[in-house]
């Protein structure tokens, strides 16, 4: 008979499995005496008497011996009897086995839907994929002198060649094993001669290849989909526990496929606006472009697509994100420590990364929408060698600005579109090199009177290398224009003020894994930027705007970093990094001199720099630190550290940017902004990890933070530093999320309890004030019923504190009889509390597996009841009359939508 | 919702423009229940032949409520030059008010262009405050007005599309005086007048109508400013100062006057933030709104925050005269006989019951 003495990895990631079954062992009665006998033989008697069979690795048991008498007792209470004292535990598998291990291992679980799942595949003895043929590893005469051979690979989807993450890959006779990494890579070290792997993962087909090893060498796995179709299981791009196991605190994986199940605004699904479910991100206000994470004003984030970044990802004017979301592989957001490897804002890095074409048939994608559509095209160039992927998205709302009651609005135009194109070519095993392009575009215009016209466009060259097993860089260069022209249209104020903002960027990012449980992630970037910080000219005859045009700026930021994430022991994993960040402020610039302070009447001169010259120098040294300890397989706590700095940010004097507003680099005058960041969180699952529980709290300083004067003049201003006043600023909360993963009933709730405020001199004389998003409490409720695989309905209520804002608190009446108002200290009282409820139906598809045409349809209703949210309170007064409060709505009543997606495979 | 009118408010409608429902309305609001207690001065110096100046000291009303100013006990107000030369101002019958009027042979006190300006302010309580210094600046002589009528669709209360008309009234004026080289900072005043004739009463003994006339003051929640000196051209041409909506009060004639002044720099950026405050619209693009302190201080406490502005200004007048038939003769408010009418409103028989209404016929009405 062949024992699985030990075979604990199978069992490891199997062990849930037996949850199905046990209910029948479990019922099990037992009656047997035993006299100083060892465990071995216990287990070798039960299996004789109850058909059992036992697993165990010999030298975990305990040598003892035990006596004991049962008569009609359960097996588990006998077990139970036998193990007390140790580290021991017992599981029930498949109704005949039970395993023996570590109680510590048999509680790393996955959810139970994925059991389900393989156990389904593994018990589909036709899904079982039997590969006859031996592979050869490695050359003998390459064999170490140890006698062993680590084999090095990829698991991969054999038809996306997408990697599969998390697929478990072990030796039935060796009681080893191991699971493929997030990018589907695996190590597994062997003895040589014939060995037989088994390969499994959740909805594929089992794999079974017999191995001739000879020395170190490389297999890499292609499995097949099984019968099981991956839509029954919600399978995650992360592991089932991943909110306890991994190291830094404060991050979001976007479940992308979740996405467009989400109610959504006239039935876009919107990669940003999702995160607006999350704890501790939220929005000024509806339509406003942007988030907030963790009390970072809206520049602060850094919205990374793959090695390149945008200044702008929004369109119409904040309404949808630039994101689309067929094309994206996974969306992390990093709120809390941002590794070492990012740089460059101070709240939070949206890292977005798109996905490969399919490398062996061409497919589609799609949906059309009310206002949108979008399509992506995808596949070979040469099959196996070569893809590509392109999506494009655009608008055509236009119709439904006819729709409206208002004739300027029926005189006005909006329309937007995105394109993203991706070739991937693999040289070979070791290389790749990808091309990608992107480009957004936003054109707008309002009753003939004045215009936005907005675009970005991005290129990137990726080669991808592998050095060895152990190493391998990604080396990228990027160059990214975003332009942006604001036109008014008429009278004596017709003009054009357009302004630009161009980088160019090189990152070389190594990985080197020396030993299980180091990573090593090291590299450098730099970046140029070249700024058009405004011109403004007039047109038309009439017009009297002096034509002004401002200084090119170039700003040179650099940074090397240096990670390391170490795997202490099973309960403890720290992350710390290095990150140094340097910062140029390049001339040819002519730069006013200031004597006290930096207002108009203070400037005494100026100082002409050439060009290449450095007019401001600065550096950042920023270290990051996380750290992660397992209080057992469900439990965790982690806290962590990261200091950060940012060297551009956007001028804007109102509550949201606009595409317009300039994009300010760091200067002589203007410093850049740093900022600590501490948090710290309790992580808890329960039920298989499909239950998950986390508390975090943070806090943040930041220096070097700015706000503006009373009535800033920020437009083509060639000192734009007399308009800022420069203080500090505090962000502190508690987060704390609830969420079931799967069930006819899942969703979350995240609410957050935070404060954002401001301490700048010139302001509220000095005092800490609110910022403008200062949202105290902050709840969202996302509740999936699905009863089958067909049908969804998804319901999702936000409620918010009121954000601040400042109010008139007197008046006096000019001698003409105008009334002036006097204005409070800024951001003292609050708009009224928001909230919304919105409701999804989405009929999906059907159970017809042999479909090449796939389609589904979402229904949404944004804003359910119609609330009026006030996204600002302003205050007017007509001669005469009593003063009031009026309240801007920018949504007044419920938004139904339709959308039809389409995907053929 | 409101019936959006304005053009002024595009933002808003742009906002609305997307998403189709947004609106702004009235809501109930619990401000700040904080009283102010800073003190408002403001005063003018107006070149003329006499030139006049006028100051008042009041407190800070509260925003929401009965605006009655609480009166300040004033001791002094004086005007002074760059040269020290002093006038005292007189008190009126209002508290807190003082006004003086400076003929040009004064003999102790000139008021002429080129000079600076202040006051101060004594309370009696002690306190003392006073302006900065305000250059008195030339102003330029407007060349005329224009006037087009424009018609938009528009919502109605209803909730129907309608035609509106409106009339739009554009200074054409040179930037610089005569004896200026420097471009001008002008602001604008404006006045409206026009006349209403009451109903015949065919039944009476003697059928007659007395004609009425009204003045009033338009643009009353706006300021109309201009800065010269960021303006590429040396005559502005077509600014925009008014729009009104054509209606009854065109019906027998109209007269716009308006008041072109000269401001110094500082003047302008102050009126300049004031119409940024009366202004706004509550759209998310709007710059935040802030406390706008003037040129008034407390020299013995430099922290205190006084409201109100001393200005000094020339101003020159033009006026336009639009007849019935430039704006397609609109319908009196008022029949011309009752015979046949079945409600007539009071005061088409009794024209003086209109607030602001006499008999006096203004001097520069022709015909």
């Amino acid at each position: 008979m062949k024992r699985w003495h030990g075979c604990l990895l199978l069992l490891f990631f199997c062990s849930p499995l037996s949850m199905l079954e046990a209910q029948s062992l479990s019922e099990l009665k037992v009656t047997a005496t035993f006299q100083d006998q060892s465990l071995p033989t216990i287990f070798e008697q039960l299996e004789n008497d109850y058909q059992l069979r036992f697993y165990f690795k010999k030298a975990e048991l305990p040598e003892k011996r035990y006596s004991l008498s049962v008569e009609e007792q359960s097996l588990s209470s006998v077990l139970q009897n036998l193990l007390r004292g140790s580290a021991l535990g017992y599981l029930y598998y498949r109704g005949y086995a039970v395993i023996i291990g570590p109680q510590r291992i048999l509680d790393e679980v996955y959810t139970a839907n994925y059991y389900q799942a393989l156990q389904k595949s593994i018990a589909n003895e036709a899904d079982t994929t039997t590969k006859e043929t031996v592979r050869v590893i490695g050359q003998i005469d390459q064999l170490r002198p140890s006698g062993k051979a680590t084999i090095t690979g990829q698991v991969v989807d054999e038809q996306t060649e997408e990697p599969i993450i998390g697929a478990t890959l072990f030796f039935t006779e060796l009681n080893s094993g191991t699971a493929s990494d997030a990018s589907g890579n695996f190590e597994l070290e062997a003895p040589v001669g014939k060995q037989s792997l088994v390969v499994q993962y959740v909805g594929y087909q089992e794999l079974v290849q017999t191995l001739d090893v000879r020395s170190d060498g490389r297999l890499d796995i292609k499995l097949q989909k099984s019968a099981i179709d991956l839509e029954e299981v919600i399978v995650e791009a992360q592991a089932p526990d991943a909110n306890v196991a991994n190291v830094q605190v404060g991050v979001t994986t976007l479940d992308v496929k979740g996405i467009k199940k989400l109610p959504a605004f006239l039935g876009e699904p919107d990669v940003i606006k999702s995160l607006l479910l999350q704890p501790g991100v939220s929005t000024v206000g509806e339509g406003a472009t942007g988030i907030n994470v963790r009390g970072g004003e809206v520049d602060q984030n850094l919205f990374m697509l793959d090695d390149g970044f945008l200044f702008n990802s929004s369109h119409l004017l904040g309404f949808f994100s630039t994101f689309q979301s067929d094309l994206i592989r996974e969306a992390t957001l990093f709120k809390g420590n941002i590794p070492a490897q990012y740089g460059g804002r101070l709240a939070s890095v949206l890292n977005v990364e798109m996905r490969d074409g399919n490398f062996q048939e061409f497919r589609t994608k799609g949906g059309i929408g009310p206002v949108s559509s979008r399509i992506v095209l995808e596949g070979p160039v040469i099959k196996d060698k070569s893809s590509i992927i392109a999506g494009f998205r655009s608008t055509y709302s236009n119709w439904l600005l006819n729709l409206v009651n208002v004739p300027e609005v029926k005189r006005s135009s909006a329309f937007f579109y995105d394109a993203n194109f991706r070739y991937t070519h693999r040289l070979n095993e070791k290389n790749t090199l990808i091309l990608s392009a992107y480009a957004a575009h936003d054109d707008f215009e309002f009753n003939e009177q004045f215009g936005f016209d907005y675009t970005t466009l991005m290129g990137q060259l990726t080669y991808k290398k592998i050095f060895s097993d152990q190493l391998f860089s990604n080396t990228s260069l990027t160059a990214s224009q975003y332009q942006n022209l604001q036109s008014d249209l008429e009278g004596i104020t017709a003009s054009q003020l357009e302004s630009d903002l161009t980088y160019f960027k090189f990152r070389e990012h190594l990985t080197l894994t020396p030993s299980k449980g180091l990573q090593l992630d090291a590299g450098l970037s730099s970046i140029l930027y070249l700024q058009n910080p405004g011109a403004i000219s007039p047109s038309g005859t009439i017009s009297t705007i002096l034509p002004r045009t401002l200084e090119q700026e170039r700003g040179l930021e650099s940074a090397i970093f240096l990670n390391a994430e170490w795997t202490a022991t099973p309960a403890l994993s720290i992350s710390g990094g290095l990150r140094f960040a340097s910062y140029q402020y390049l001339g040819a610039k002519t730069v006013f001199n200031y004597g006290q302070a930096y207002e108009l009447e203070e400037i005494t001169d100026t100082t002409r720099y050439n060009g290449g010259q450095v007019i401001a120098n600065y550096g950042s040294l920023e270290p990051r630190f996380s750290l992660r300890y397992r209080l057992n397989a469900q439990a965790s706590v982690k806290g962590g550290y990261s200091r950060t700095a940012q060297f551009i940010n956007q001028i804007f004097n109102a509550d949201v940017p606009t595409p317009t507003s300039q994009w300010q680099l760091s200067t002589s005058y203007i410093k850049p902004q740093r900022s600590h960041n501490f948090s710290v969180g309790f992580f808890q699952n329960y039920n298989n990890n499909n239950w998950e529980t986390s508390l975090e709290t943070y806090f943040r300083i930041i220096d070097q933070l700015y706000d503006y004067r009373d009535f800033a003049d920020l437009t083509v201003n060639e000192h734009i530093e007399t308009e800022l006043l420069t203080g500090k600023g505090r962000a502190y909360g508690m987060e704390l999320s609830i969420k079931r993963k799967q069930g006819a009933v899942h969703g979350w709730l995240s609410y957050t309890l935070s404060r954002t405020e401001r301490l700048i001199e010139g302001i509220n004389q000095g005092d800490w004030y609110p910022s403008n998003f200062d949202k105290p409490h902050d709840l969202s409720l996302v509740l999936n019923f699905q009863p089958n695989q067909r049908h969804t309905i998804t319901v999702n209520f936000n409620y918010s504190t009121g954000r601040p804002t400042t109010p008139p608190v007197g008046r006096y009446r000019a001698d003409n009889g105008l009334i002036i108002p006097i204005y409070s200290d800024r951001n003292q009282l609050r708009i009224p509390d928001y909230h919304r409820l919105d409701i999804a139906y989405t009929l999906g598809q059907g159970y017809n597996k042999t479909k090449k045409f796939k389609t589904s349809w979402t229904l949404s209703l944004y804003n359910v009841y119609g609330r009026r949210n006030a996204f600002s309170v302003f205050f007017t007064q007509r001669p005469f009359q009593e003063p009031v409060a009026n309240r801007l709505s920018v949504l007044g009543s419920i938004f139904p939508a339709l959308t039809f997606n389409f995907e053929t495979i | 919702m409101m019936k959006i009118a304005n053009t002024d408010l595009f933002t808003l409608v742009l906002i609305s423009s997307l998403l189709l429902t947004g609106c702004f309305d009235e809501i109930a609001f619990d401000g700040s229940e904080d009283q102010l207690e800073n003190l408002v001065v403001q005063g003018e110096l107006a070149l003329g032949s006499p030139s006049v100046v006028t100051v008042s000291v009041t407190q800070i009303s509260a925003f929401e409520g009965a605006e009655i100013p609480t009166p300040v006990a004033v001791s002094s107000v004086v005007l002074a030059d760059q040269l020290e030369n002093t006038i005292d101002l007189i008190p009126a019958t209002d508290p807190g008010r003082f006004y003086l009027e400076i003929p040009e042979d004064h003999p102790t006190f000139q008021v002429q262009e080129g000079s600076a300006y202040q006051i101060r302010v004594m309370l009696e309580s002690g306190t003392r405050y006073e302006s900065d210094l305000e250059p008195l600046l030339a102003v330029p002589t407007p060349e005329s007005i224009n006037m087009a009528i424009v018609e938009r669709e528009e919502v109605n209360e209803f909730g129907a599309n309608e035609i509106f008309s409106y009339l739009r009234f554009f200074v054409n004026t040179p930037l610089t005086s005569s004896d200026n080289t420097q471009k001008s900072f002008l602001r604008w005043e404006l006045e409206g007048c026009y006349r209403f004739i009451e109903t015949v009463v065919v039944q009476a003994p003697i059928p007659s109508a007395r004609t009425c006339y009204f003045k009033e003051q338009l643009n009353l929640d706006k300021v109309k400013v201009f800065n010269g000196q960021a303006s590429s051209s040396e005559t502005l041409t077509g600014y925009q100062i008014l729009e009104t909506e054509l209606d009854s009060r065109f019906s027998r004639g109209y007269y716009l006057t308006v008041y072109q002044q000269s401001l110094s720099e500082t003047a302008y950026e102050y009126w300049d933030k004031v119409s940024q405050v009366v202004e706004r619209t509550g759209s998310i693009f709007e710059p935040k709104p802030g406390k706008i302190l003037g040129n008034i201080s407390n020299p013995e406490a430099p922290e205190e925050e006084v409201f109100g502005y001393f200005y000094t200004s020339a101003q020159d007048t033009i006026r336009l005269y639009i007849s019935p038939e430039d704006v397609n003769n609109p319908s009196p408010p008022c029949p011309a006989t009752n015979e046949g009418q079945d409600a007539i409103d009071d005061i088409c028989f009794d024209c003086l019951l209109r607030p602001n209404s006499t008999l006096v016929k203004p001097e520069y009405w022709e015909n």
